[in-house]
């Protein structure tokens, strides 16, 4: 989590974040420190997870220690910043964030900019549950748009993600992204588990990872960051 | 009877993205390859003769990974190496005269021209140059059991959904693996120890039997793992997936709690590249005015500037002292999971990246070494057995089923290492040039000649692009210019070439160019990508 993905946010789906993380908003308190009170309130719970944050991005940093920018090494190619055709891509991050990507072909992306007055482009997220979407809401982006991240409400259930357009109360779907299925967050302790694999579980690190669900009245941040 | 004692599996991830610059006299990149074979390849290979020649058993599980084999075993890298090794020895002789008299500095010296003298002896009379050779050697005595990982490294998951990208980059390990080894491997080590739901049907595809995954992981697996991280699981497809234990990799992969952590050991980051004057290190920094050396004088100490003058003999004291701890502690472990499991041995799997031990945790081969001498000890007081994964299975063909969730080693635990704001823009690339590679399969399905050359050197360019390393760097910021110019180049290849073969033409002098200077995977057949019926 960081101020750049934060900042694609909406309000609302800022102070959503906010709620579930337990933090208190004042009314009318700035988007910015809205932001940051994000942001301390995630480092504060993080950063006594040391037990497994030493990740191995450590070891590629050291065994690729490189010289930063060297000019004029390496000739400087250029690709193009999309395709010219129209798609949508989602990719989990995590259990409640899912990175979603898409291009617009010229043609249709012309004809809309024209009618951007009455046209709204937007992201339908949907719960794919079966042949039907039980479940939808909408993220409204613009047209310079590429890309988002967008924060899910339920880890392991399904979703995809629908490029529209809305124009005079019809929408019409531009493409269709892949479905993707979002990870669990939180071991299932189930009363069923036979004592075996209880102890097993816990000698395995069960707690020392953060994978027991807290309890209500001590609700862990929305998005977890114990790596390995 | 079913016999409980406790294993334990050490596995080493060898591994470096592909940096090879013909173009170019010098590349400083390319020096990560030259320092890794130097600080922990060598020294591998020499303590495992040293174990062999005692007599004492040992084991372990190694992955070679494609890139890196396909660079261990370039004439020009292998070349570049040796003038290399020639440049670190003038430097060390240049720090002999200049630390000459002083009592601390002077033995550090000569310990750096001792280790550069001995690398090239052994490089080039010794190993006459490849040193795939060696690790084979001992492959074949039954001391390491050789495993395979995704051509590239390329971090799965985030192409979960274009099969394909997957199948590819499986089946162009394997085939570079039997070039090198002459069989295929039965161990897949995952990229980044990413792995999600479904990947084990690719796997089980090539005939693969098991990989290893995180405990996190296995433990948010459905049904959650009978025995915790003490046993490997069985998925749908029959892939046993072996699960990284919690305590192990803390010891040693924290950064602020683990062993190379401690105050004795030689400190990473105090390099003389970053102290002496820029004109008297010029001609060994590759044209860069400031980078690493790989002389370094100071001891980790704590927290401070103020760095103590590093002791190596009190470092390699620690190291077998540290190497004791961490099997005590493993022992604790193994006794605690054999209590609860009295029908089957309990493992506890030890995976890390090889180049932690000798490059950047100096003292981690002794480390190994010890951990190997003690190991080798029986007693009472020993009830851990040193086994590979295969051993394991063979011993234990039954495992309890469980699907283990989507999941990674990076910070976060799953995709947030490749999916942040620094990074992201890669996948759109990756991916489409992926999905138009399999693309060219299906409208090229039988080429040969010319024709066949640029669809494997495409092939070959979408490969390269999708390492997961670059998206690491950019996301660290470390050699992020590189990085992106690496994937920026090889997705121009890409587009390039498919923009030739859509308008039927092909510009023979720049494939030919483009073929010498990425000359990965020289057996590269274009139809990996194919839709698989």
């Amino acid at each position: 989590m960081n101020p750049e993905i934060l900042s694609l946010l909406s309000d609302e789906e800022l102070r959503t974040l906010a709620e579930k993380m337990n933090i208190y908003v004042p009314e009318g308190l700035e988007r910015i420190f809205l932001i940051e009170e994000i942001i301390d309130a995630y480092e504060d719970d993080t950063s006594d997870k040391v037990y497994s944050h030493d990740a191995p991005d450590h070891l590629e940093e050291k065994k690729l220690a490189g010289t930063g920018f060297i000019p004029g090494r390496l000739e400087d190619i250029s690709i193009p910043d999309y395709y010219n055709e129209t798609y949508i891509n989602a990719i989990v991050r995590d259990p409640l964030w899912i990175f979603a990507f898409w291009d617009i072909a010229d043609s249709t992306r012309q004809k809309y900019i024209g009618e951007a007055e009455t046209s709204r482009l937007l992201l339908r997220i949907s719960e794919a549950t079966g042949f039907e979407p039980s479940f939808s809401y909408d993220i409204v982006v613009s047209f310079d748009d590429r890309k988002w991240y967008i924060n899910v409400p339920h880890p392991k259930r399904s979703y995809m993600i629908d490029l529209c357009i809305a124009k005079c109360h019809k929408v019409r779907i531009l493409a269709r992204s892949n479905i993707v299925r979002m990870p669990s967050q939180y071991l299932d302790i189930s009363s069923k588990l036979p004592q075996v694999t209880r102890s097993l579980l816990v000698l395995s690190g069960s707690e020392e990872l953060h994978l027991i669900e807290p309890k209500e009245e001590n609700s862990l941040r929305i998005m977890s960051m114990e790596g390995e | 009877m079913a016999n409980n004692s406790p294993s334990i599996a050490l596995v080493l991830n060898a591994h470096l993205p592909f940096v090879r610059k013909p173009q170019y006299r010098q590349f400083y990149e390319e020096r990560w390859l030259f320092e890794v074979i130097s600080e922990t390849y060598l020294p591998l290979l020499r303590m495992f003769r040293k174990l062999e020649l005692e007599n004492i058993p040992f084991r372990v599980n190694m992955v070679l990974s494609p890139t890196l084999l396909a660079m261990l075993s370039d004439e020009l890298l292998c070349e570049r190496y040796i003038e290399y090794l020639d440049n670190q020895i003038e430097l060390a002789q240049k720090e002999r005269r200049r630390l000459a008299g002083d009592p601390v500095f002077e033995p550090l010296a000569d310990l750096y021209f001792a280790m550069y003298s001995r690398s090239r002896e052994e490089f080039e009379d010794l190993y006459g140059r490849n040193i795939i050779r060696a690790f084979d050697y001992f492959s074949k005595k039954g001391y390491i059991e050789l495993m395979t990982t995704a051509a590239t490294h390329a971090f799965l998951p985030t192409y979960s959904d274009i099969p394909e990208a997957i199948d590819a980059q499986i089946e162009s390990a394997i085939i570079a693996h039997r070039m090198e080894f002459g069989k295929n491997p039965s161990g897949f080590w995952l990229p980044q120890l990413g792995w999600y739901p479904g990947l084990e049907k690719h796997l089980r595809a090539y005939n693969l039997k098991y990989t290893i995954v995180t405990t996190k992981g296995a433990l948010l697996g459905s049904p959650s793992p009978f025995y915790g991280s003490f046993s490997p699981v069985m998925t749908a497809s029959h892939i046993a997936a072996f699960i990284r234990d919690a305590g192990a990799t803390k010891a040693i992969w924290s950064e602020t709690e683990g062993y190379p952590a401690h105050s004795v050991y030689r400190d990473f980051y105090r390099d003389i590249g970053y102290d002496l004057d820029p004109s008297y290190l010029a001609p060994h920094l590759y044209g860069v005015e400031r980078g690493y050396t790989g002389f370094k004088y100071w001891a980790v100490t704590g927290k401070t500037d103020n760095k103590r003058p590093y002791e190596p003999s009190a470092a390699s004291a620690q190291a077998i002292m540290h190497a004791h701890a961490y099997l005590s502690d493993r022992k604790v472990q193994a006794r605690a999971a054999s209590y609860w499991m009295k029908d089957r041995s309990p493992i506890i799997v030890c995976p890390y990246d090889a180049e932690l031990f000798g490059h950047w945790w100096f003292e981690g081969i002794q480390f190994l070494e010890a951990f190997f001498r003690t190991m080798s000890r029986k007693d009472e007081e020993n009830p851990l057995r040193l086994v590979t994964m295969s051993e394991y299975l063979s011993e234990n063909p039954s495992c309890p089923r469980s699907e283990p969730e989507f999941s990674s080693w990076a910070e976060g635990g799953y995709a947030e290492a490749w999916l942040d704001g620094r990074n992201d823009w890669v996948l759109r690339h990756t991916r489409r040039a992926a999905e138009r590679m399999r693309e060219l399969t299906i409208r090229f399905p039988n080429e040969s000649g010319l024709r066949e050359r640029i669809l494997n050197q495409a092939a070959r360019e979408v490969l390269l692009a999708m390492s997961s390393d670059w998206a690491l760097l950019l996301r660290s910021g470390k050699s992020a210019d590189l990085a992106a110019k690496q994937i920026r180049e090889s997705i121009y290849n890409f587009n390039h070439i498919y923009e030739m073969l859509s308008a039927h033409t092909v510009e023979t002098e720049w494939l030919t160019s483009l073929e010498k200077r990425n000359n990965i995977f020289p057996y590269m057949n274009y139809h990996v990508f194919a839709p698989k019926k």
